[in-house]
């Protein structure tokens, strides 16, 4: 049960602070920019950055594809410009090239189980508190221990507010 | 599996008294309101096969909330009916080029495109967009999706809401600071996975 607490609050924070990147080697298809993200690699939470030799493409927002072109789906070009996530599970990778090349998808993976091992815990030291506060917060609900689960929690907001969140309450779970 | 997973945790942190079927039913209830939802997660895409003077379509089974949507590899505008109206007032027989989809007083899951397909598309067959040239004169649906199992970093969240509704619920383990403290801890914890998008 802890191992599965520490499991699952791990990931939610190493996505939250992008603690465990991870690089590889992608090699796209020619004349197509739409690309699943587990078939780049297996472990992505979320893609980070693009890299086509030793130039970064351009982060743009998948809303914006279509007010900086809006036939950016068949748009030919002579190198890749900009990458767009859409969603955690679709990569665009554009303009579309006449011939395949690799480019460098650096991505935050999700954290393996830990199995017991304190190894098996990637999280960096400094950031152990956040994490400890996160899993006594869910811990406690096991117990229903909610007067104690103040604090952990109280932790947790302080954090988030520091981070520039004005309403914690407010904030919806997906949204 | 992520839905296992999911579920197995919502029966660790209720200590046993969640109902299993209440609480599978509910989790596809929140896998289907993350489309739903704003923050893209989940996401798709398939060909939908045009016919020469079709103006509707259906979405892919899958789909939950359409997100873009292309004909022929040019992206079309979602629009209304009082748009296709003032464009032209015989829009639905209007032959021509698709630039326009609507939903607005469609059947449900159905697109209505305009102008109207002036050919057919080319067989798309179990071609899917990924990593794949594109079957000309077709429609490219870009959407977010329902599915079995969310990511492995939404697992945690979704057993809070799946555990938050199972704690609402009328049963013999009904608490209802139970499950506003799980509401409290999806704010809490979908708050940082926000920040990652």
């Amino acid at each position: 049960m802890l191992n599965r607490l520490i499991d699952q609050c791990q990931r939610v924070l190493n996505c939250n602070q992008r603690l465990v990147l991870k690089t590889v080697d992608f090699t796209t298809t020619a004349r197509c920019v739409l690309y699943q993200s587990s078939l780049i690699a297996p472990d992505i939470a979320r893609v980070e950055m693009v890299r086509h030799n030793v130039r970064n493409l351009f982060d743009v927002p998948w809303e914006s594809l279509v007010h900086q072109d809006r036939l950016w789906l068949k748009a030919r070009g002579q190198r890749a410009d900009y990458f767009s996530r859409i969603g955690n599970d679709i990569l665009v990778i554009a303009p579309a090239l006449a011939m395949p090349i690799t480019v460098q998808v650096v991505y935050t993976a999700v954290t393996p189980a830990p199995t017991g091992v304190p190894a098996d815990v990637l999280i960096p030291d400094e950031n152990v508190p956040m994490l400890r506060d996160m899993i006594e917060a869910v811990a406690l609900l096991r117990s229903r221990k909610f007067a104690e689960a103040e604090n952990p929690v109280t932790r947790i907001k302080s954090m988030l507010t520091s981070m520039g969140y004005e309403s914690i309450e407010g904030t919806s779970g997906q949204g | 599996m992520a839905k296992a997973d999911v579920l197995q945790l919502v029966s660790d942190l209720s200590a046993g008294l969640a109902d299993q079927t209440a609480a599978s039913a509910f989790y596809n209830d929140v896998v289907y309101e993350m489309g739903l939802g704003r923050s893209v997660s989940l996401t798709g895409a398939a060909f939908v096969q045009a016919t020469k003077s079709a103006g509707q379509y259906s979405f892919p089974v899958t789909a939950v909330r359409p997100l873009l949507l292309f004909y022929d590899e040019t992206s079309m505008h979602p629009s209304d009916t009082k748009e296709a109206e003032a464009y032209d007032k015989e829009w639905r027989a209007t032959l021509g080029e698709p630039r326009v989809w609507l939903v607005e007083h469609e059947t449900n899951r159905v697109f209505t495109v305009l102008p109207v397909p002036r050919r057919s598309g080319a067989a798309v067959g179990a071609t899917t967009p990924f990593g794949a040239a594109l079957p000309e004169a077709n429609f490219l649906v870009v959407y977010t999706e329902n599915r079995a199992d969310v990511h492995a970093f939404e697992e945690l969240i979704v057993a809070l809401q799946v555990l938050g509704r199972e704690f609402d619920r009328e049963s013999d383990h009904t608490d209802h600071t139970a499950a506003q403290y799980c509401t409290m801890l999806v704010g809490l914890l979908g708050a940082m996975l926000a920040t990652k998008k």
